[in-house]
């Protein structure tokens, strides 16, 4: 498929953080991943290294896939071969997500995000974090 | 099966995008494949404050104000 050429006349993106990508231009292929523990804990104390990513099943079950491309056969014609934009505003872009101006051939994105909070007056009840 | 697309004008004026979060895709052009997963366990109980502070714009106006709220 011949790609059609972007025209934009001003962007202005605050953040782009946690594995993402901001391009300006064609690619062919992106695969962005993110694996997140946020732990937020009640106290003076923060032990950094108690955590791992095996702890969590999250982190290791299998997304679903799609069966391989080319089963339709498919036939674009562009007659206008340009996209105009004016103007895009983007306060933030997070964990495992792409912002591009351009084509893209393919993209697989992953983000796995396990939030956790650890308050005081339940470790005293309970010493699972799970 | 025959797919045909038509592809005329595309004229796009003002975008305005509080956040792209977690696997997601903002993109302005043509595009042949895309596959997003995400996983997140979350409990409902949970703080989440974003990074997405909006420093610097509307200033002087009330919309500066960014509210959190945390239960009980």
């Amino acid at each position: 498929m011949n790609k059609r050429l972007v025209k934009l006349d001003d962007i202005k993106i605050i953040d782009v953080v946690y594995g993402t990508s901001f391009i300006i231009g064609d690619s062919h292929r992106a695969t962005p991943f993110a694996r997140v523990i946020a732990i937020q804990k009640e106290g003076a104390r923060f032990d950094e290294e108690a955590y791992s990513y095996e702890q969590f099943p999250l982190f290791t079950r299998q997304f679903k896939r799609l069966p391989p491309p080319g089963a339709v056969n498919d036939i674009h014609y562009h007659h206008n071969p340009t996209i105009n934009v004016g103007r895009v505003r983007v306060n933030g872009a997070s964990t495992s997500s792409m912002i591009q101006i351009g084509s893209l051939d393919e993209l697989d994105a992953d983000a796995r995000v396990k939030h956790i909070r650890i308050l005081q007056d339940e470790q005293e009840e309970n010493t699972g974090i799970d | 099966m025959a797919f045909i697309v038509h592809n005329w004008g595309l004229h796009v004026g003002n975008v305005d995008i509080t956040g792209i979060s977690s696997s997601s895709v903002f993109l302005i052009g043509d595009n042949k494949q895309i596959l997003l997963n995400s996983y997140f366990d979350t409990p409902a109980e949970s703080l989440i404050i974003g990074p997405f502070v909006p420093l610097g714009t509307n200033s002087g106006t009330a919309d500066n104000t960014v509210e959190t709220t945390e239960d009980e």
